[in-house]
């Protein structure tokens, strides 16, 4: 489980050495460029809706103090959440590495398991716990539990791979173990751990389950209320705007930011050091996320589910109904992400050039894309566009896609890339067609980093709550919506089937998943 | 006339070139290595070939058949060419039959037939038991197949089932490198021909292993099986001795220039190797910069280079400053015989000039002989260093003038470091004009 | 690497469970006739769902519901035009239900339909049927507040005492509909005045009214406008004693007093669908009228049916100054609240 939520930091993918010098085939090309478009529809939609209002009524809109407000809200909250994470994963991922603390392997484990949560559970956890709980405060402290991991798995790993040698040679000559570690360590896990915090910085950025049940107005929020308590959606599409925009810097920025460092050979491996009298103190640092943000919520959770007048209550055909429901849209999300994302995959992971970069980098737009933008503009755009789709299945699992796609894509690229190129030369000098080639040989190779890739997008899609809320067929209920809906009404009891059956269902993929990972090891 | 013939090959990226109008011929049966150092172009050159890449003008026959030209771009699948990479690259879903019979064509029968490779003679089907297990065979047998004599196979090296990747190691197996008359009859099963050219390579019984379980030199005999399996019209052989250990390296090139040529195969093969490349091929084109610098039998190329860098590619040299004097040359070792290098086209000394030009003067280190000093000898040298090599020994020594050279001399008549002798040369030196 | 059975085996069900998932969303949106049609509701799922429920046992059509809010679910309708799914609209306010009228998007409803409910609770054009009456009331945190204390007037929120202490759902049709009266009944200036002051008085925000009611009853907060019956519905749950959160009603001909109605509307393209009307009429039957009074609380606007035990006289409330017709200005409304931040 450690490894399995999180989609692996950009950085961490290694690009293959042997690539094809030669442009890609422009079938290819064009193809992937297709399924790139689909992902930036909602987007272009988004914009094209706004600039449809005209100008004045969107500077006028621009400029109340409410959209300032909302703004700082959501600035405030997901630079807090992101800097919290980033100290806190970073002291997490050190213990890990460097301290000698009994039962490491389940330690690791447990600082992996915010991740399976989903923020809305969390928070409806410490809810129950703590009913008055609400405001800035409550969403900063719940959404950084939730989000440490994001921090803590990538820089662990860059810790356990970075040369110890360097900050060995920096105590010889002469610097003080946190200096040491500054000049010499740093350097190498920066990128992981800036990868780390742009996920987390996201995140907290297009989450909406739960600034919403901790009353905290974020844009999401604000978004939200616009779509829902207004005949003008215009309001709505400005404000999903302003959250497209405020994610597209971060992502950005990001990038300015991240500075390759070259691998340094070495030792790989500080010796890790008995804890001594502070091992309970770290111990208690390592678990305070597992705690906050899985022990507490489910324990919530699980007391609400036990209550007599729950267990009587619980209405078990509408909860079957939800479970289908969440199953069917996530499976079939992951089949469309994989098809939509294999072209974009494969020329990614054999070709280079620019256009290459900017088909792969729009492939990825979902990541910077909140859910609720992404469900909005397409509620405006089956509307206009393909009406006999809006309300169906169809238009919520392609919001999906746009949506996870990135993590299929992350996924699939590494396993192709796995691939060695030579072996489809061999299999064209061996006289299959380039489709033959990539049946027989490629993709039959790359299947594990393909079935990951789907059933990333599948857990994803399972526990997705504003697009669903937009987006779902009239009747259609799924696990998430219906926890939300009885959340929203302080219905904690009768939300608590809802709960425990969404973290059941979910654990499913992810155990796939694990199974997958530890095959493809094996090999 | 070559059985393939390239013709003014080009191919650039972008701006920079690659190959600059490279012309090749390859005649029928023969085995020609291109030799040159990593980037000069001639795994370009082997893709290019290949059709794995496109090229920018010139044209590629093969057997009269034109592969690449202007306004064609053969697919590299219907070229009919064998192509063995330098990591022998084999898939590593399927097992070592699986993979020999990768390229053979997928008919209804031979799909049944694939396999089973028979049960004519008693023991073999045994051996292949495992082959069997997605329990295909079963459902339909061969009535009739020709089962062709293993050659090298179970019956030389005894069946060991338990013994892991080192079993069947060159040194315990050879290949038999007997002809093979192509049987090109439909009755001629795909699971025979898989059979047929395991046994071949001396794999015959680990066609059922995963290619992870392989030794490296076995990996690139199932990689050479695998290309000859369709039996192409030309094999393509991309370093395929480069990651191997140096022992091992020798022994597997030596087997498998002997079984191409047996199965009068025409190959290209690539290599930075001038070892390999002098000891194998019949011909050899050297290239530097994307250029052909030179084609000719190994002997050529190496006895008669034609200039002193491909002289020093390909082997050991001596090289010293001197003075054309009409088929002698003046230089630190004295007056020596000499042949003009003066025109590429026409090698030799009939076009040389009378006398003056100052050249380069290039010997082989086992051209220098060894003699008593004489008395009063100018050109007397002094053993400085020997680099011993068990069967011989490079020698070096400092000339009067202060220069160093290097003479290979056989074990029996080293000197020893001090002793004074006079230099002298076995076959004419080469005179090469200074640019 | 011997997982591809299993693998192949996910993708081939994934794609069939899609392909189903596909097809039954486009039947139930193609199937308009026939025994079946799609409700849109703008009020609460665990409020009408039982409803639903008794009339499909009842009459044998399949209703499918759509849940939202109202407001969402009017913007939706609007967005959607002819190419809604839907054929009915049950909606939390009049204001809603006119506004949508008059965007010309409901049916004539027949005469018999509409007389059923008394002139005043309906719409004076037969677009659309009144319902269920509620009225706007200022709950209290009676631990905090004497019942003397709590004002009788909306006015007082604009009070920098109460900052931060109360509680408004500005995305709640039913507070859209109250701050519509405030406009019809004191003017555009007034009304933009006391949305302003209240704006920056600190107002505590909830999506709706139930959270109000429960922040009050916790003690989060000191007061919220909500409309009564959530309490009701909260006191037969919990026991009356056990309240904490108390009503009070604002004086008569204030506009927090007013008395909405919830209404359902027959949409333009469903006009002659049986099935559709069978159900309208089933919500203003005496069978339906009951459920309200026994289960939400809500007045029943049909003769002969009592209000539920508890409640102030209907009539003692209805402020006779204004027309439920004159909410239909509901988007001057939420420009007003967008324009002070509060949507």
């Amino acid at each position: 489980m450690t490894e399995l939520l999180i989609p692996p930091p950009e950085t961490a993918v290694p690009r293959p050495p042997a690539r094809y010098h030669f442009g890609a085939p422009p079938w290819l090309l064009a193809l992937a460029a297709l399924c790139a478009a689909t992902a930036a529809i909602p987007l272009v939609y988004l914009v094209v809706r706004t600039t449809e209002a005209g100008l004045t009524d969107v500077l006028d809109t621009l400029v109340r103090p409410r959209v300032l407000q909302l703004t700082v809200n959501t600035v405030l909250l997901a630079a807090a959440v992101t800097l919290s994470c980033l100290v806190l994963g970073t002291i997490c991922a050190w213990i890990l590495t460097r301290i000698r603390l009994p039962f490491q392997r389940t330690l690791l484990l447990a600082s992996a398991l915010p991740l399976a949560v989903p923020s809305y559970l969390a928070a409806y956890g410490w809810l129950v716990w703590f009913p008055h709980l609400n405001g800035f405060w409550a969403s900063w402290f719940v959404m950084t539990m939730v989000c440490t991991p994001y921090v803590t798995l990538p820089v662990a790993a860059a810790l356990r791979g970075a040369s110890a040698d360097l900050e060995s040679v920096a105590r010889t000559l002469g610097r003080g173990p946190l200096r040491a570690f500054a000049a010499a360590t740093w350097p190498q896990i920066r990128p992981a751990a800036i990868a780390g915090a742009l996920l987390v910085c996201l995140y907290s950025l297009s989450d909406f389950g739960l600034v919403s049940m901790l009353r905290f107005q974020t844009l999401t929020w604000g978004i939200n209320a616009a779509y829902g308590a207004s005949f003008d959606r215009n309001q709505a599409a400005l404000l999903a705007l302003v959250l497209v925009v405020l994610a597209l810097v971060v992502v950005a920025g990001e990038r300015r930011s991240r500075r390759q460092v070259g691998g340094i050979p070495g030792r790989s491996t500080m010796p890790a050091r008995a804890p001594g009298k502070t091992g309970p103190l770290f111990a208690a640092v390592l678990l305070a996320a597992p705690i906050a943000g899985v022990v507490v919520p489910v324990v919530g959770l699980l007391s609400r589910l036990l209550e007599a007048e729950t267990l009587r209550a619980i209405d078990v055909p509408r909860l079957v109904e939800a479970i289908g429901a969440t199953l069917g849209l996530a499976l079939a999300a992951a089949v469309v992400a994989v098809f939509v994302a294999l072209p974009i995959a494969a020329l990614a992971a054999r070709y280079q050039g620019r256009l290459v970069a900017v088909i792969e980098a729009v492939g990825f737009l979902g990541h910077a894309l909140p859910g609720i933008v992404v469900g909005l503009s397409l509620v405006f755009f089956a509307l206009a566009a393909v009406p006999m789709f809006y309300q169906t299945s169809v238009v919520l699992v392609f919001a999906y896609v746009v949506l996870f796609m990135p993590r299929a894509i992350g996924s699939m690229r590494s396993g192709i890339a796995a691939v060695p190129a030579s072996l489809g030369d061999v299999s064209r000098m061996l006289g299959l067609s380039p489709f033959q080639t990539w049946w027989r040989v490629t993709a039959r190779l790359a299947l594990p980093g393909i079935a990951i890739g789907a059933l990333l997008v599948a857990i994803s899609a399972m526990k997705e709550l504003p697009a669903t809320l937009l987006l779902r067929p009239t009747g259609v209920s799924t696990l998430a919506t219906e926890l939300w809906s009885r959340t929203a009404l302080f219905e904690f009891g009768a939300a608590a089937p809802y709960a425990a059956a969404l973290v059941l269902v979910a654990m499913v993929p992810a155990m796939l998943l694990s199974g997958i990972r530890g095959t493809a090891r094996e090999n | 006339m070559g059985w393939v013939a390239i013709d003014g090959l080009r191919v650039a990226y972008g701006d920079t070139r690659v190959l600059d109008d490279v012309s090749l011929r390859i005649p029928r049966g023969s085995l020609v290595a291109v030799l040159g150092p990593s980037g000069c172009g001639k795994t370009t050159l082997l893709r290019a070939v290949a059709g794995l890449l496109p090229v920018t003008a010139g044209t590629i026959t093969v057997g009269g058949r034109l592969v690449t030209g202007p306004g064609v771009q053969r697919a590299p699948e219907k070229r009919g060419m064998g192509w063995v990479p330098q990591d022998a690259s084999l898939f590593p879903h399927l097992t070592v039959g699986e993979n020999i019979g990768f390229g053979l064509p997928r008919t209804k029968q031979s799909d049944d037939l694939y396999c089973e490779p028979g049960e004519a003679p008693g023991g073999v089907a045994g051996l292949f038991a495992g082959f069997t297990r997605r329990g295909r065979a079963n459902r339909a047998r061969p009535a009739s197949s020709p089962v062709r004599p293993l050659i090298g196979g179970p019956g030389s090296v005894p069946a060991a089932p338990g013994r892991g990747p080192a079993s069947g190691t060159p040194g315990h197996t050879h290949l038999a490198p007997a002809p093979i008359t192509p049987d090109r009859s439909r009755q001629y099963s795909r699971a025979a021909r898989i059979v047929e050219l395991a046994s071949l390579v001396g794999l015959s019984d680990l066609v059922d292993r995963a290619p992870s379980q392989l030794s490296g030199g076995q990996a690139q005999r199932v990689s050479l099986a695998r290309a000859l399996a369709p039996r192409p019209d030309l094999m393509l052989l991309d370093e395929p001795f480069a990651a191997l250990d140096p022992l091992l390296r020798s022994a597997l090139r030596t087997e498998v220039a002997a079984l191409l040529h047996a199965q009068h195969n025409t190959s290209l093969l690539v290599t930075h190797d001038q070892e390999e490349a002098l000891s194998l091929a019949d011909f050899v084109a050297v290239m530097r910069g994307g250029e052909i610098l030179q084609f000719g039998t190994p002997a050529d190329v190496y006895e008669r280079p034609v200039d002193p860098w491909v002289a020093g590619f390909v082997g050991d040299t001596v090289e010293l400053d001197g003075i054309w004097r009409g088929g002698r040359v003046d230089c630190a070792l004295g007056s020596l015989p000499a042949d003009w290098m003066g025109a590429p086209s026409d090698v030799g000394a009939a076009s040389a000039p009378a006398d003056g030009p100052s050249v380069r003067v290039l010997l082989r280190p086992e051209w220098l002989t060894l003699a008593e000093p004489a008395a009063d000898s100018k050109t007397d040298a002094v053993t400085t260093a020997i680099a011993y090599a068990g069967h011989d020994a490079l020698v070096s020594f400092t000339l009067p003038g202060g220069l160093v050279v290097r003479a290979r001399v056989a074990a029996p008549d080293l000197p020893r470091v001090g002793d004074r002798v006079t230099l002298g040369v076995r076959q004419n030196a080469l005179a090469y004009p200074l640019a | 690497m011997r997982i591809p059975l299993s693998v192949a085996a996910l993708v081939a069900g994934a794609t069939v469970l899609a392909l189903a998932g596909c097809t039954q969303a486009a039947e139930s949106t193609a199937s308009t006739a026939d025994g079946a049609f799609t409700l849109y509701s703008g009020r609460d799922e665990a409020l009408i769902q039982p409803l639903i429920d008794q009339f499909e046992e009842q009459s044998g059509i399949s209703v499918e519901v759509r849940y939202g809010n109202t407001a969402e679910l009017g913007a939706l309708l609007l967005e959607e035009g002819d190419a809604t799914p839907a054929q009915v609209f049950l909606a939390q306010d009049a204001g809603a239900l006119g506004a949508l009228a008059n965007a010309g998007l409901f049916a004539t409803l027949p005469a018999t339909t509409t007389d059923a409910v008394p002139a005043g609770f309906t719409s004076t054009d037969d677009t659309w049927v009144g319902v269920t009456g509620r009225a706007r009331v200022i709950t209290y945190d009676s631990e905090a507040l004497a019942a003397t204390d709590v004002p009788t007037s909306v006015d007082a929120f604009t009070d920098p005492a109460w900052s931060g202490k109360f509680g408004i759902a500005p995305t709640n049709a039913s507070f859209q509909a109250f701050v519509t009266a405030y406009r019809v009944l004191n003017g555009e200036e007034a009304a933009d005045e006391w949305v302003k002051a209240v704006a920056a008085n600190n107002p505590v925000i909830f999506d709706n009214n139930r959270a109000i009611l429960a922040a009050v009853n916790d003690g989060v907060i000191e007061a919220g406008l909500i409309n009564h019956y959530y309490w009701f519905a909260q006191a037969a749950e919990t026991g009356e004693a056990n309240m904490r959160a108390q009503l009070s009603y604002p004086e008569a001909g204030d506009a927090g007093s007013i008395v909405n109605v919830t209404g359902a509307g027959l949409l333009a393209g469903a006009a002659d669908d049986a099935d559709a009307l069978e159900f309208i009429d089933y919500l203003v039957g005496a069978k339906a009228q009951q459920y309200f009074v026994d289960e939400t609380y809500e007045y029943p606007l049909i003769t002969g049916i009592d209000a539920p035990a508890g409640l102030p006289a209907l009539d003692s409330l209805v402020n006779p100054d204004l027309d439920l017709a004159d909410l239909d200005t509901l988007e001057d409304t939420q420009a007003l609240l967008g324009k002070h931040g509060l949507i």
